[in-house]
């Protein structure tokens, strides 16, 4: 058995350039990995292009136009290609722009939870004892609570605002990340390399930056990914409840809010958010799950 | 003489990975007598553990036998249906391996594990079963067997596991026995009771066994006949006494000289330099060439074949 | 054999007044706790009391079975984990009673090469960064002329300078542990604690490590603290070796004396189980009953008792000292074999 593994390993011995390229090759392999990527690009350049694909303003009201149809349904037209809403605004337009805030809430909020969570992660693993147990009791009452009401309570108190909802969606979701960091941060700390650097004299602060967080970045880059596409959603049920994004900022969420007094008449209008959201959600996912299959091997090595 | 048990003639496995196929035993012919110990002795990725798994069935999903032939008695392994196969490994021959804790299940008790083997194969009730059990596990040297019986893999030291594994391995009355690596994990006074063991199965049984290790002392301690393995290829054959007292090819000698030995203290190992090729990047001529003090330009080109220099000495070097 | 005897005593006596290291009464205890309230459930001793000194320039071989605490005394000299009790003096330092501060000073003199050399590298750094790192935390060279470093420590342990760019993971075992025997030599120091670093090699690039060892002794002057299961290799690089056994050292010898002389009945039945590779010297092994006890709960008296073929009721109820009986043998037993050909090497 040994000689297999010993084998695999000599074959996985190759050059960095070499390894670089058969990254791509495995990215073109993986079908699910091609498409998400591809998805998740779309939507950024959706995002970073929208004033010049957008048709409309997204908040530029028509009431002569509203609730047109969209362009292959009797009565639309290729004016308004998804169709309008009950204020007789642009369909696609809104789709286009609302892609910049689930993504900015997406990402930002992510980044913020894992920042805390990496942190508060490193250390609870690293120093364990007294931290160890002040941090990770905390994120078991985070988790202990039902995350949406928690965040509905603190939003109603601060009141909506986008900047309000980055910090919720960041303050609560950070849990997750510190969950995963510590039991890394355990096992690597366990690892011969970290006992060498110790035994170098390297202080902690450099054991825990050049050893510990480099040999942890891999995995939490793949949650992080992954919670990028639960950001969305839950962005999108805070919208949807009336505590996220308000008008007139636009954001697949509040579309689909806006649109559920119309779906039985108006199907449309609520129907393309949530479409976009699934699309976005799904690639965001494929990317994640690639990313976990690329990243994953190069840990145990 | 002896009946023969087992042939493997220019038997070649190869591995599908990323990179194509990849082949890790290059033609290893090498047979078996009835009651006979044979040690494989190689370093990792020497293919002697895959020969192994290849004899027995059972290679990853990503390997394959793709020339060659295996017989054992007078079944060819080659053409062996998947049933047939099943009932040959449970029957006619067994494995044990160098971590018995990955070999057992760890839900079910010693004896739950046990009296199953005999149910399936001697088609034995509960309480014969159990009675036999108890046997086998007194056979291996287990105390208290009975109560060891209800115990949990896990309760049981290293040790204890791996003579439940052989106690395993034997209860179907084997005629082949395959130990791989079986002592490597085990501390050197419980290698020392499992070696006295099998010394003793040896004796008392007719099944013949083959062990593959890396150790030259468990080697030294068990075979009566030895086959030496690099890079997926034999370089020598040899009785035992033989095999030490008068190596040929220079992989063995260097081997040998390598180790260090108790009785025979040097200031300075003889080391062999290099490492053990990459099986996807295999040395032209000789495998050993580039690592082997007699080469010479010819070795580079002509890849030996094995020749018997007297009954039962065989080597794969043009030099000696 | 006796000659060499000779020799290996008088070695011995030209270095006894340069102890380099000397451990006191060493423990360490280890709390297993339960439960919710971490309650302390049962107390493992995984080192019990050691006493030995570690002579400059020499390679003290230190032997034993899993859970005879080897690799925790080898972490207490190396300062990775505190002592329950006791003193290591490294020269006139107490390294068990140091701080933070003064154990990264005392750290540039003790180094460490491990076992596995698959997770002793950082996956994440090339080989300079990894060989160069004890210089960079001690500040002692930078740029030009820590690259140059580098490169020389490289050569020294037989790496070439066209290898400074890559990652551990493309290299073999036997190299890998080159690259870690560099980066314990990059602060010159004066003892280096060698975990098992052989066991877990193919045996040709063993042979090449050890050597390896042995030549950057001879030229660099250093002591080793050897630990290891594999006892040819012990003995083939050590002067002395000590055997422990269940937290305690048991027995204390030159490395031939302790083959031929046992005088403890666990060194005993230890040597006596190494295969030897020659099938000439087939022979049955003495077999110790039983398997090694819970260090949880280690039994009274004399710990090997329950297995000891001599014990009688003294060994269950008084620990044996720890005494010099010969000349630089130390054993801690009630019954040395004393009177009883005990040479487990063939003639």
């Amino acid at each position: 058995m040994t000689s297999i593994s010993e084998q695999t390993v000599v074959i996985t011995n190759a050059s960095y350039g070499k390894r670089m390229r058969k990254l791509g090759i495995r990215l073109l392999k993986s079908k699910t990995g091609l498409v998400g990527l591809l998805i998740v690009l779309a939507v950024s350049l959706m995002a970073i292009l929208a004033p010049f694909i957008a048709m409309y303003d997204p908040a530029k009201t028509d009431v002569v136009h509203r609730l047109l149809p969209p362009f292959w349904v009797d009565g639309g037209s290729m004016d308004y290609p998804l169709g309008t809403d009950n204020l007789g605004r642009d369909v696609l337009s809104r789709i286009i722009y609302g892609s910049r805030i689930s993504l900015l809430v997406g990402i930002s909020s992510v980044i913020l939870a894992g920042i805390i969570g990496m942190f508060f992660g490193l250390v609870a693993g690293f120093y364990g004892k007294v931290w160890d147990f002040i941090i990770m009791r905390t994120v078991d009452s985070f988790l202990a609570i039902p995350n949406i009401l928690f965040m509905l309570i603190i939003l109603a108190v601060l009141g909506p605002s986008l900047s309000t909802l980055i910090l919720v969606l960041g303050g609560t979701s950070w849990v997750v990340y510190a969950r995963m960091v510590r039991s890394e941060t355990l096992s690597v700390k366990e690892r011969d390399f970290v006992r060498s650097a110790r035994a170098i004299g390297a202080k902690d602060y450099r054991i825990i930056t050049k050893y510990i967080l480099p040999n942890v970045i891999s995995s939490f880059i793949v949650i992080a990914t992954l919670n990028v596409a639960s950001t969305i959603i839950l962005e999108a049920s805070l919208s949807f409840l009336g505590l996220g994004i308000q008008s007139p900022d636009v954001s697949w969420g509040l579309m689909l809010s806006d649109g559920r007094q119309y779906i039985a008449t108006s199907w449309w209008v609520a129907t393309f958010p949530g479409v976009a959201i699934t699309i976005t959600v799904l690639g965001v996912i494929f990317l994640g799950d690639w990313l976990r299959d690329i990243l994953d091997p190069k840990i145990k090595d | 003489m002896a009946e023969k048990l087992m042939d493997i003639k220019d038997l070649k496995v190869r591995f599908k990975t990323e990179d194509g196929f990849i082949s890790t035993v290059n033609g290893v012919t090498f047979n078996m007598n009835e009651g006979e110990t044979l040690a494989i002795v190689g370093e990792s990725g020497s293919g002697k553990s895959v020969t192994s798994l290849a004899l027995m069935g059972i290679l990853p999903p990503n390997g394959e036998v793709y020339e060659g032939e295996m017989s054992f008695r007078d079944k060819n392994l080659r053409t062996l249906s998947k049933k047939d196969y099943r009932a040959l490994r449970g029957n006619e021959i067994s494995m044990i391996f160098q971590e018995p804790m990955t070999a057992l299940n760890p839900v079910f008790t010693v004896g739950y594990q046990l009296r199953e083997t005999l149910i399936v194969h001697f088609k034995m009730t509960k309480q014969q079963a159990n009675i036999r059990g108890i046997q086998m596990l007194e056979l291996v040297g287990i105390p208290d067997a009975e109560k060891a019986m209800g115990r949990f893999p896990h309760q049981l030291s290293g040790g204890m596991r791996q003579r439940v594994m052989i106690a395993m391995a034997l209860s179907c009355n084997p005629r082949l026995l395959i130990a791989d690596e079986p002592t490597t994990a085990l501390d050197v006074t419980i290698q020392a009771q499992i070696l006295t063991l099998m010394r003793n199965l040896k004796e008392k049984s007719n099944t013949s066994i083959m062990i593959i290790t890396h150790d030259l002392g468990v080697v030294a301690e068990l075979a009566d006949r030895v086959i030496v393995m690099y890079a997926g290829e034999v370089v020598e054959e040899a009785p035992i006494y033989e095999l030490f007292e008068n190596p040929l090819h220079p992989y063995t000698k260097g081997l040998m000289a390598s180790i260090p030995k108790v009785h025979d203290v040097v200031d300075d190992l003889y080391s062999i330099e290099g490492t053990v090729p990459n099986p996807a990047n295999m040395p032209s001529g000789c495998k050993f060439h580039p690592r082997c003090p007699l080469a010479d330009i010819e070795c580079t080109k002509i890849h030996p074949a094995l020749e018997y220099v007297n009954e039962g000495h065989a080597k794969r070097c043009i030099k000696v | 054999m006796l000659i060499m005897n000779e020799k290996e005593v008088a070695e011995s006596k030209a270095v006894e007044d340069k102890v380099i290291l000397k451990v006191q009464n060493l423990k360490k205890h280890f709390d297993m706790t339960k439960g919710l309230i971490k309650k302390t459930t049962s107390k493992v001793r995984a080192v019990d009391g050691l006493n030995f000194q570690v002579y400059e320039g020499e390679t003290l071989g230190i032997v034993g079975e899993s859970g005879c605490g080897k690799s925790t005394t080898g972490q207490l000299i190396l300062g990775l984990l505190d002592a329950t009790e006791g003193h290591i003096y490294f020269r006139d330092q107490d390294i068990a009673g140091m701080s933070q501060q003064e154990l990264r000073k005392a750290r540039r003199d003790l180094q460490v090469i491990f076992q596995d050399p698959y997770s002793s590298l950082n996956p994440r750094m090339t080989v300079e960064e990894i060989i160069g790192e004890p210089l960079v935390v001690h500040g002692l060279a930078k740029g030009k002329s820590l690259r140059q470093e580098v490169v020389n420590l490289m050569k020294l342990v037989g790496l070439g300078e066209h290898q400074l760019k890559r990652y551990p993971h493309e290299f073999s075992g036997g190299q890998r542990q080159r690259i870690g025997i560099a980066r314990a030599l990059a602060l010159k120091p004066k003892v280096i604690v060698c975990d098992e670093a052989v066991s877990a090699l193919d045996v040709s690039i063993q042979a090449q490590i050890l050597n390896l060892l042995k030549k950057l002794q001879r030229e660099l002057g250093l002591t080793y603290i050897f630990i290891a299961h594999g006892l040819p290799a012990v003995r083939h690089i050590s002067n002395r070796i000590g055997v422990m056994y269940l937290g305690r050292m048991v027995e204390l010898a030159g490395r031939d004396e302790i083959f031929e002389r046992p005088l403890h009945p666990y060194t005993h039945a230890l040597l006596d189980s190494v295969p030897i590779p020659d099938p000439r010297f087939r022979k049955e092994h003495l077999l110790i009953e039983g398997e090694i006890p819970n260090p949880s709960n280690p039994p009274s008296g004399c710990h090997f008792h329950p297995r000891c073929p001599y014990a009688t009721d003294l060994c269950k109820q008084k620990d044996p000292a720890y005494e010099e009986i010969l000349p630089n043998h130390f054993v801690a037993c009630h019954y040395p074999l004393l009177n009883k050909n005990t040479n487990v090497l063939p003639s």
